[in-house]
């Protein structure tokens, strides 16, 4: 099997950070940053060099066989133009007439076809929620909301899939889609991606199985779908969306982004909780009465996340925001590479 | 319910601390902006009613800690509770009488010739409860005879130790002062720990102590008791045995008077003994005059039955000193402590007294100063016999001078028409330094001279003219403040003096020393004034001692009124020397000691020898006592005696005979709300049965650990616990197999 590293190698991650620039400009793959637009660009908002170090170094595998146009390191079931030779067919009718192996013909006077195997490149949609739940950062995740930590790990990914020669799009919504970046796979376009990310911000309600529904009608091909959600919300919707979404060829990775607050409720004296999602929702509570009641109420949600993943099929990430996000993709994605 | 404490009690209104914390705390909240509201929505609806419960009952204990904590420390106290094991400790104050009728003797039953005392009785009831009295008890005797004595004691055993000294006392004390004693007792009993509290009032209920209006006083007793912030119960023990056999015969000696009350050396006095009969049969009772340790004279008295008799012993004193006296029956009777009384008769040398008479005649008792002499010498002067008070010497007008002064006690001056401005200064020094002094006018007086002599003059006197009195007929008699007391007989013949003529005498009112007017005319003018000049006294008289002015002389009042005019303004001893138990014996020392004493060993009855430093310028104090009898004071040779006794009505009333019927006593007790019991077990049973009240501390502070507990468990089960907290992480950290399987 090849190597992504070994048909094309990875840029240098150091290059994309200013100071390094200028040592290793001719080996600048995502060139298309200007040297002004390097204090603006989204990119360094982001991403931190630590960051880029540590996901550069790692490949992103697909479990199955995406039917790609370009070449690539990621194997196809489909058999094309390419240099591996795979077997020998019988000619039929209809097949190309340039593809018939002519010396075998001429030791064997049956006409044969040379088949090769394809190489194709994968299609990734990064689907970022920006609903207003997604803005809540707790005492320990170092100031950082749900949302930052969901466009940090985009970044990562629409990152790594850009400098594996895939393409990547981008689809952000709250009740509805926002916006939609067709999946490319140019190093430009990584950009475009993250200035979209960079400009958003979150509010109001989330409709997972909704937007879930849309997205089938975009992504047509096959690829992978990357869910970063906090998942509040109707579970059930979320996994009919989702089961159609596999059944459309799709692989699907669930980043569920959590507060550590939102999972052990550490909260004691009496509190106004105010909705982030609908500004007239409020509630005045003892929160040590309700703890008990919320554990167990979001304990059932994420088992009910749990169980819906491993039916479909469905790479569940629960991530938490005082976890560092590329150590996060690190390990998935080394425990993905094993798979 | 009461409270020990009540104070303390005050505290349980902070039960509103807590209450205004959670309302200052349910006004402060934080405010968080949350994303995770679905999982709050769903647990508020299932969560508020129950755990709104639980935070009020929470609010609910936490107030009650305040609460319990205040109440617990007032020592709250239930009086109805009955306390079937009479184990709490209680605190008695026992209300002892110790009067003369205490010591009446009864034959114990079944065991003839063991003869008690009533008051042994007492002590051994007394005895017997101290030894009973729960664990913890505190208890005290109150003697309750006049003056009334408290003994407290730590303990209840030590108490009856003490007790014991009353089965050997030979005194006793005064009558049974009831409401005295029980203020004594509920003051006592108001310091005490203990929540149950009793007075126990143990005597034996004499009808004489006990009938005349002690329904009203047990009654405002028994209000003043159940009035306190810890009502005090109250019951009777009877001391008299209720089977022994009480002697009916009894002799009592209830008074000692003697004729005349003052005596000198050799002078004749009549004692007369008051005896009492209280048998059914006539008696002949030998009867024995003691001088100190010696026997004087014995006579026998037949006294009928149930009547009084009176014996008479004629005795001279042969020294001058204090002499003590000793009256008893020689008879065994119930009560051998009232047929014998101690006296202490009072024996001076006669006074010396100077009669300075402006007007002497020759021919006998033609002058006032013969009259004068005559009431002040009768023995002397009529028998030849010693035994006067007095002893007299007249002067002229200007036959005296300054030495003469200071070998007297007592100056008289008869119709003296004025004195020399020395004379005057003599006089003047003589009765500051306490001599006596009798002024008597009459026709020869310059009333102008006189009035300017400062002794007149800043005592506050203006003699007028001497002039006949019209109408003449007319008496004298006491005013408001008399100097000294007449018997009646004098007063009698005071009423038939007629007076012929007399100075009048009248009093500046503005003057700094204000004189006494002891005896007036019908007129209201004065007849007799008192006046005190420095340390002595002075007596005005406005008219003369002969039979130019009036009847006076003749009359029988005439001697005795002269004789108490000197011994008062000389300051001559009493003939007895004894005050009523509780009072003070003073000691007026110019007299009965010589001035170089400083010093005096005093012992008083049923107490031990004292030295007392004293004074010899002013009167002593020499101390008091609460038991018949006879106290002493030495100082070298000196021996002063003196007696505490009974008043001669308390006397009388203690040796009446009868007691309370038993249904009399019940109806007492019963209007004064409280139990009668015959011996020291009933009481016990009783007060075991029934407890006044309870205190409920204990269970407080129970009730108080009890919250405590409560709110630890509730403010448990309202926090988070650590360990659940951690739980819901652990799928957040899932395992690469389970990754795996996802896959």
């Amino acid at each position: 099997m090849l190597s992504w590293g070994d048909a094309q190698p990875f840029p240098n991650p150091t290059c994309l950070y200013p100071p390094f620039r200028s040592a290793c400009e001719p080996e600048l793959h995502v060139g298309t940053l200007s040297r002004a637009s390097v204090s603006s660009n989204p990119l360094f908002r982001w991403l931190k060099p630590a960051d880029i170090e540590r996901v550069s170094a790692l490949q992103l595998l697909a479990r199955d066989v995406v039917e790609g146009v370009t070449g690539g390191i990621h194997r196809s079931r489909h058999i094309g133009a390419s240099v591996d030779f795979k077997e020998h067919r019988p000619y039929v009718h209809g097949d190309e007439i340039r593809s018939i192996d002519w010396k075998l013909f001429g030791k064997t006077d049956r006409l044969y076809i040379r088949q090769y195997e394809d190489e194709t490149n994968v299609r990734g949609t990064l689907v970022v929620d920006q609903s207003g739940s997604m803005n809540y950062s707790g005492s320990r995740s170092n100031q950082m909301t749900k949302h930052d930590y969901a466009i940090r790990l985009a970044s990562c990914l629409a990152y790594l899939f850009v400098s594996q020669q895939d393409s990547v799009g981008l689809v952000t919504f709250d009740t509805t889609i926002r916006k939609h970046i067709p999946p490319r796979s140019r190093p430009n376009h990584l950009r475009v991606c993250l200035e979209t990310l960079a400009d958003s911000e979150c509010k109001g309600e989330t409709e997972l199985g909704g937007v879930l529904h849309q997205l089938l009608s975009i992504c047509r091909k096959r690829g992978f779908v990357i869910l970063l959600s906090d998942c509040f919300g109707n579970a059930e919707s979320l996994f009919k969306s989702l089961s159609m979404l596999r059944a459309n060829y799709q692989e699907v990775l669930l980043f569920q982004i959590i507060d550590d607050d939102e999972v052990d409720f550490p909260f004691q004296n009496r509190t106004m909780f105010r909705s982030l999602e609908l500004r007239e929702q409020q509630m005045l509570v003892d929160p040590l009465s309700l703890r008990q009641t919320y554990l167990a109420n979001f304990n059932n949600h994420q088992e009910a996340i749990r169980s819906g993943c491993k039916q479909n099929r469905i790479d569940w990430i629960p991530v938490r925001t005082s976890e560092s996000f590329s150590s996060v993709l690190a390990t998935y994605i080394s425990h993905r590479g094993q798979a | 319910m009461t409270f020990l404490n009540a104070l303390l009690a005050f505290g349980a209104t902070a039960f509103s601390v807590p209450l205004i914390i959670h309302l200052l705390n349910r006004s402060k909240y934080l405010t968080i902006d949350w994303g995770a509201m679905q999982f709050l929505d769903s647990s508020v609806k299932v969560n508020s009613r129950r755990i709104q419960w639980k935070q009020v009952l929470l609010l609910l204990i936490r107030c009650l800690i305040p609460v319990l904590l205040a109440l617990a420390m007032a020592r709250p106290l239930i009086q109805s509770w009955k306390d079937t094991a009479g184990s709490t400790p209680m605190s008695l104050a026992i209300l002892l009488d110790d009067s003369l009728s205490m010591q009446s003797v009864h034959e114990t039953q079944g065991r003839v010739g063991e003869n008690r005392t009533r008051l042994q009785q007492a002590v051994m009831q007394i005895q017997k409860i101290l030894e009973e009295l729960p664990g913890g008890s505190d208890a005290a005797i109150i003697l309750g005879g006049k003056p009334v004595q408290l003994w407290a004691e730590h303990q209840p055993s030590e108490l009856a130790q003490r007790l014991v000294s009353l089965n050997d006392r030979i005194e006793s004390a005064g009558r049974l002062d009831l409401s005295e004693g029980a203020r004594e007792a509920a003051n006592w009993l108001d310091k005490s720990s203990n929540p149950r509290r009793h007075l126990l009032v143990v005597s034996d209920f004499q009808a004489s102590e006990w009938k005349p209006a002690v329904q009203d006083l047990s009654r405002d007793i028994a209000n003043q008791l159940s009035g306190r912030s810890v009502p005090i119960a109250w019951s009777f023990l009877n001391a008299v045995p209720a089977a022994g056999q009480s002697r009916e015969a009894n002799i009592s000696i209830q008074s000692v008077e003697t004729i005349p009350s003052q005596v000198a050396p050799q002078g004749k006095l009549t004692i007369i003994a008051s005896l009492q009969n209280d048998s059914q049969e006539p008696i002949v009772v030998p009867l024995v005059l003691m001088d100190g340790l010696d026997e004087v004279q014995r006579q026998s008295v037949s006294i009928a039955g149930n009547s009084t008799s009176t014996a008479r012993f004629v005795w001279s004193p042969t020294k001058a000193e204090d002499t003590l006296l000793k009256i008893f029956a020689d008879h065994d009777d119930s009560n051998p402590k009232d047929h014998s009384i101690a006296k202490v008769l009072r024996v001076r040398e006669p006074a010396k007294i100077l009669i300075i008479d402006g007007d002497r005649k020759r021919e006998a008792m033609q002058s006032e100063s013969d009259f004068v002499r005559l009431a002040l010498t009768p023995f002397s002067l009529l028998r030849g016999e010693p035994g006067d008070l007095f002893t007299t010497s007249v002067v002229d007008a200007g036959g005296w001078n300054e030495a003469m002064l200071k070998e007297v006690q007592g100056v008289i001056c008869c119709n003296l028409a004025d004195l020399n401005p020395d004379q005057r200064k003599w006089l003047r020094a003589f009765v500051e330094r306490g001599g006596g002094l009798l002024f008597s006018l009459g026709d020869k007086v310059q009333v102008d001279k006189l009035n300017a002599w400062e002794s007149v003059a800043d005592g506050g006197l203006r003699i007028g003219n001497y002039a006949a009195r019209t109408p003449w007929e007319g008496s004298i008699k006491p005013t408001a403040s008399p100097a000294f007391e007449l018997s009646k007989a004098s007063l009698d013949s005071l009423n038939s003096v007629r007076f012929v003529a007399r100075n009048t005498l009248k009093i500046d009112e503005s003057s700094k020393v204000s004189p006494v007017v002891s005896l007036a005319y019908e007129d209201d003018h004065p007849f007799l004034i008192s006046l005190p000049i420095g340390a002595g006294r002075c007596f005005w008289m406005t008219s003369g001692c002969d039979e130019g002015d009036s009847n006076l002389p003749s009359l029988p009042v005439f001697l005795p009124l002269i004789q108490r005019m000197m011994t008062t303004t000389i300051r001559w001893p009493a003939g007895w020397s004894e005050t009523p138990l509780g009072e003070p014996w003073i000691e007026n020392n110019n007299i009965s000691l010589k001035p170089e004493v400083k010093k005096l060993s005093v012992q008083l009855p049923g107490a031990t020898t004292q030295e007392l430093a004293i004074d010899p310028s002013k009167p002593v104090e020499l101390g008091t006592a609460r038991l018949e009898g006879v106290a002493q004071a030495m100082a070298g040779d000196v021996r002063l005696y003196h007696g505490f006794s009974n008043s001669p009505i308390d006397r009388k009333q203690e040796l009446a005979r009868p007691l309370l019927a038993p249904e009399e006593l019940e109806s007492i007790a019963k209007s004064a709300s409280a139990s009668v019991h015959s011996d020291a077990n009933r009481w016990l049973d009783k007060e075991r049965s029934n407890s006044s009240g309870k205190e409920l501390w204990t269970w407080f502070w129970l009730g108080l650990l009890a919250m405590f507990f409560a709110e630890m468990f509730l403010q448990q089960s309202l926090s988070p616990r650590t360990a659940k907290t951690m739980a819901p992480s652990a799928p957040m950290n899932a395992s690469p197999s389970s990754k795996r399987g996802a896959a």
